[in-house]
């Protein structure tokens, strides 16, 4: 293990800022919203990397339409560049091959892949988290330096508790909440971060012009200005 | 290669903690090349000229099925080698148990990479 935690302490050495998306329950936006942070914090004109740490069901790459998934191998792996992104994912080593791993090696797969993989100097590493508040949540909070987590959270009231809950693990990690395919503020007792309304079609939308002409990325865009802000806040 | 960056960490760790001499484990699983492996810990050690003396241990990887308790060694083949490498893990999209075809099992050794303090007499722990 220790040999692991000095390789992933290297590989993150020269990330400044580690931006986790967050929620207990799945199915509400997460790895959508992780994809438009990282293309957002880019137009900014950031230095971005995403890594999905969704082991068993990694996503993002079909989001983002990555389509050559391939190891690049240099004194451990460098990550993909795309859209101008750093991006790594599980599905970049394994494929679509099922992964089934009981917890604990949950935690294997997931330091390993971080002392593997070589960031290099990011601004921002938006991290994809799966749904659930078990190993990977924890394990980032033990082996990342100083990780700040976005709960997304839908209106739906088991959505809303899950979301609660994972705000009481992270603590005074979590910027800030956002609701999505909703409108307003909720009844959490977090930093309201924004919200991006139900788009009808928007699957179809993402498929055919891309994630960065969807009103989600319209939405996004603006929730992620205020999470810059809100950090440029706390620190 | 894989191996470089190992021994980049290895090197590290023993420079943290003040280890001489270290035992490195190689679980085979992982297919790690010994002979590059070695050749990095040289190199480096000779670049930030630290003196570090090592063993290395290399462990056959031993699955037990969760489902019906037989154990088995697996045999990886080039086709699967590279996933493996870098994820050990991955063993579980290609193997299964040989005499129940289940693929829940659990690997009591040989997974990975361990290194450890062979004496703890200049350890900076021990003072």
């Amino acid at each position: 293990m220790s040999l692991k935690k000095t390789l992933i302490a290297r590989n993150l050495s020269r990330v400044r800022n580690i931006l986790c998306i967050a929620s207990g329950k799945g199915g509400v936006g997460k790895t959508l919203f992780s994809c438009a942070s990282a293309l957002s914090l880019r137009d900014f004109g950031y230095k971005v990397g995403l890594l999905d740490l969704d082991i068993h069901c990694p996503s993002c790459h079909i989001f983002l339409g990555v389509k050559e998934m391939r190891i690049i191998e240099d004194r451990g792996i460098l990550p993909l560049e795309h859209r101008d992104i750093f991006f790594f994912s599980p599905a970049v080593i394994v494929g679509d091959k099922a992964l089934p791993l009981r917890g604990g090696y949950v935690s294997e797969a997931l330091q390993e892949i971080m002392s593997v993989v070589r960031w290099g100097e990011l601004d921002f590493l938006v991290i994809d988290t799966p749904p659930g508040t078990g190993d990977v949540l924890l394990d980032i909070v033990r082996l990342c330096k100083d990780p700040k987590f976005v709960i997304i959270t839908t209106p739906a009231k088991a959505s809303v508790s899950a979301a609660f809950k994972t705000a009481k693990i992270v603590g005074d990690r979590a910027l800030g909440y956002v609701v999505n395919m909703g409108k307003g503020p909720l009844d959490i007792n977090l930093r309201y971060l924004g919200s991006i309304p139900y788009i009808s079609g928007l699957d179809d939308e993402i498929e055919i012009k891309g994630i960065e002409h969807t009103a989600f990325y319209r939405y996004s865009t603006a929730i992620v200005h205020k999470i810059v802000e809100t950090l440029q806040d706390t620190n | 290669m894989h191996e470089w960056l190992l021994a980049e960490g290895i090197i590290e760790e023993a420079k943290k903690r003040g280890w001489r001499k270290v035992k490195i484990k190689l679980g085979k699983l992982q297919g790690i090349d010994r002979e590059i492996l070695e050749d990095a810990i040289k190199r480096i050690s000779a670049t930030e000229g630290v003196d570090l003396e090592y063993t290395i241990e290399e462990v056959d990887p031993v699955l037990k099925c969760k489902v019906c308790g037989y154990t088995w060694r697996p045999s990886v083949d080039g086709s699967k080698l590279e996933e493996i490498h870098f994820l050990p893990e991955a063993i579980f999209c290609f193997e299964s148990c040989p005499k129940c075809s289940s693929r829940d099992f659990e690997i009591l050794q040989g997974r990975g990479v361990e290194v450890e303090p062979e004496e703890d007499a200049h350890s900076e722990e021990s003072k």
